[in-house]
């Protein structure tokens, strides 16, 4: 009970504090609304996560051990910092939490508490917690900070190489309740469930209120069903799922100081989570660049120094010391690689097609052959963008892998969907039923 | 026509998260009696408890940060060797565990100072048994 409750309280004092940034959220233009209470959480969630990350990597930076004192004086001086430096808001919208709450959200509430209950049971954890996330968490816990000798020991079973937002999370939990309790730590899978299904709500904002509530439950039953049935509590692979799904938001307005500093936190929230992640993070910091700003056309406001920063800064302060961390104790896996051959093209397209009908799916993957339809309209556009973007590298990483292609596409392939499914399933509803007219771009 | 669609649609996947939820439920209660291969042991299941148990002669006998090498039985294949082995390193987090390999590293073979037998014996000169039990057998390794 004290390990749940050590998550809960963990995940409250990160949302808490990622709240305190009133900067991140948008007023909303004269006229339109701008980002509701629910998104102002949703970000604020994903703030403190980033934030949190920076924390530790700092402490490990400096040689200070993890403890909870020490993370806790960290969090204090990050939420004083927040509190002096973090902005004005909008005081008005600040309480306005939704009114407007359906039978979809019902629905969702039901398959989050369905999801729960058979995660503490830890009959839904991920093998890969036990391979790689719950044990570098423990290790972690142990060495009070990230055991860089110990990754580096392990060689390629446990990827060494990965970043480590999910299990310095872990430990940080195991250190405030005392020890390492797994059924606990499923708790963080369902926060970032939660945080996916209000992700979804907020970007179906467009939708007719019959049209949105649909949209919610459906996104909360076929990803609960796919979490139960493919084991995905413990694991990492929310969180790209998450970064996504909450930038359909900022990347279906034209972009402005505070959708830059969005996608750089969701970037930054990408790249510390996985390896993918740190291509994701380019993907959608360079979806949100390369679009005409809300103001000024020219080259020098696309690309300003002030955009630049926005959206480069904290993206920037997760790559780099994982970058330099993983260079100094040599922790890239070996990825075998291997040329494009005809064969292993087609072995790797009849077992992406194999997954498509996997069963934990049932049939929800093929949402993903509605990517093409978010290019038709213009607020879906830069979404498809990443999304495609995001699906060719997948797929380029099977096509030229020297592993054996069929094993590595079924092992890993239904897992990386489920960062790509939400994002399209919400954003082809958005490019089929949204009766708002898109916005013009200013300038 | 566009709210068939989406009724369609919903009314599925309610069907499918009933549906693996009544599966996971069943697998749940029958949980007691789960065995099988390794790559699909899961927490809190009898092989992984019996595991643990064997553990437990490295929790008691061996000092933490010290290398443990882990030998299973290689009847099953390579495949199963590698995961008992992972499965191990998860259960006794405060231990280094190596694979036992042919050959095996040069630093493995300086570091190692015991070896766990997991269902498989080893007739081996330079190894003495510290403690066993059913199917489990803790050596340490004797300096030439």
């Amino acid at each position: 009970m004290t390990a749940a409750l050590s998550v809960l309280a963990l995940a409250s004092i990160l949302t808490f504090l990622g709240t305190r940034i009133n900067s991140l959220t948008a007023p909303g233009p004269p006229g339109l609304p701008g980002d509701t209470a629910l998104q102002r959480l949703i970000l604020g969630g994903i703030t403190g996560l980033v934030l949190f990350h920076f924390l530790a990597t700092l402490l490990d930076l400096s040689g200070l051990r993890w403890s909870v004192g020490s993370l806790g004086i960290g969090l204090a001086i990050a939420l004083a910092l927040a509190r002096r430096f973090g902005g004005r808001g909008a005081e008005g919208e600040r309480r306005r939490f939704p009114s407007d709450l359906g039978w979809g959200d019902e629905t969702a509430l039901l398959s989050l508490a369905v999801f729960a209950l058979i995660a503490l049971t830890l009959w839904a954890t991920t093998p890969d917690f036990v391979f790689h996330w719950g044990i570098k968490g423990h290790r972690f816990f142990l060495a009070g900070g990230v055991d860089y000798p110990y990754l580096a020991r392990s060689g390629d079973a446990i990827h060494p190489d990965y970043p480590n937002l999910l299990p310095e999370l872990y430990a940080a939990s195991a250190l405030a309740a005392g020890r390492f309790d797994p059924p606990a730590l499923m708790l963080w899978s369902v926060v970032f469930f939660a945080l996916l299904l209000a992700a979804v709500r907020e970007a179906l904002r467009g939708l007719d209120r019959w049209e949105r509530q649909a949209g919610i439950a459906l996104a909360a039953a076929a990803l609960g069903a796919f979490a139960i049935g493919h084991r995905m509590a413990g694991g990492a692979d929310w969180l790209p799922a998450l970064a996504l799904a909450a930038a359909i938001p900022a990347l279906s307005r034209p972009p402005d100081a505070t959708g830059d500093l969005q996608i750089g936190v969701l970037a930054a929230l990408a790249a510390a989570a996985k390896v993918e992640g740190v291509m994701l993070a380019g993907l959608l910091c360079l979806a949100q660049l390369v679009r005409r700003p809300a103001l000024g056309a020219t080259l020098r406001h696309r690309l300003g120094i002030g955009r630049l920063l926005r959206l480069g800064t904290l993206p920037a302060l997760v790559i780099l010391p994982w970058w330099i961390q993983v260079q100094k104790y040599h922790l890239f896996s070996v990825m075998s690689t291997a040329g494009l051959t005809a064969e292993r093209t087609r072995t790797a397209l009849a077992a992406v097609l194999d997954v498509l009908s996997f069963s934990a799916w049932h049939g929800f993957s093929y949402v993903i052959v509605l990517l093409p339809l978010l290019f038709l309209r213009r607020s879906t556009r830069p979404l498809a963008w990443v999304l495609s973007g995001q699906l060719a590298f997948y797929l380029w990483i099977y096509l030229v892998s020297g592993f054996d292609t069929r094993l590595y596409v079924l092992t890993s392939f239904p897992r990386l969907l489920f960062h790509l499914v939400p994002a399209v399933g919400a954003g082809a509803m958005l490019a089929m039923l949204a009766r708002r007219r898109d916005p013009e771009p200013a300038g | 026509m566009r709210q068939l669609i989406l009724g369609f649609a919903l009314a599925w996947g309610v069907l499918s998260l009933l549906r693996e939820t009544g599966s996971a439920l069943a697998d749940l209660d029958g949980r007691a009696e789960r065995g099988g291969d390794v790559t699909s042991w899961q927490l809190g299941t009898p092989p992984v408890e019996r595991l643990d148990r064997c553990l437990d002669l490295v929790r008691r006998h061996v000092p933490t940060d010290r290398l443990v090498v882990f030998a299973s039985s290689p009847d099953a294949g390579p495949e199963s060797e590698f995961y008992r082995w992972r499965w191990a390193a998860y259960l006794l987090p405060r231990h280094d565990l190596a694979l036992l390999q042919s050959p095996m590293p040069a630093e493995t073979v300086r570091r190692a100072e015991y070896l766990l037998a997991d269902e498989r014996t080893l007739e081996i000169p330079r190894l003495e048994v510290l403690e066993e039990r059913p199917g489990c057998r803790l050596y340490r390794v004797k300096t030439p």
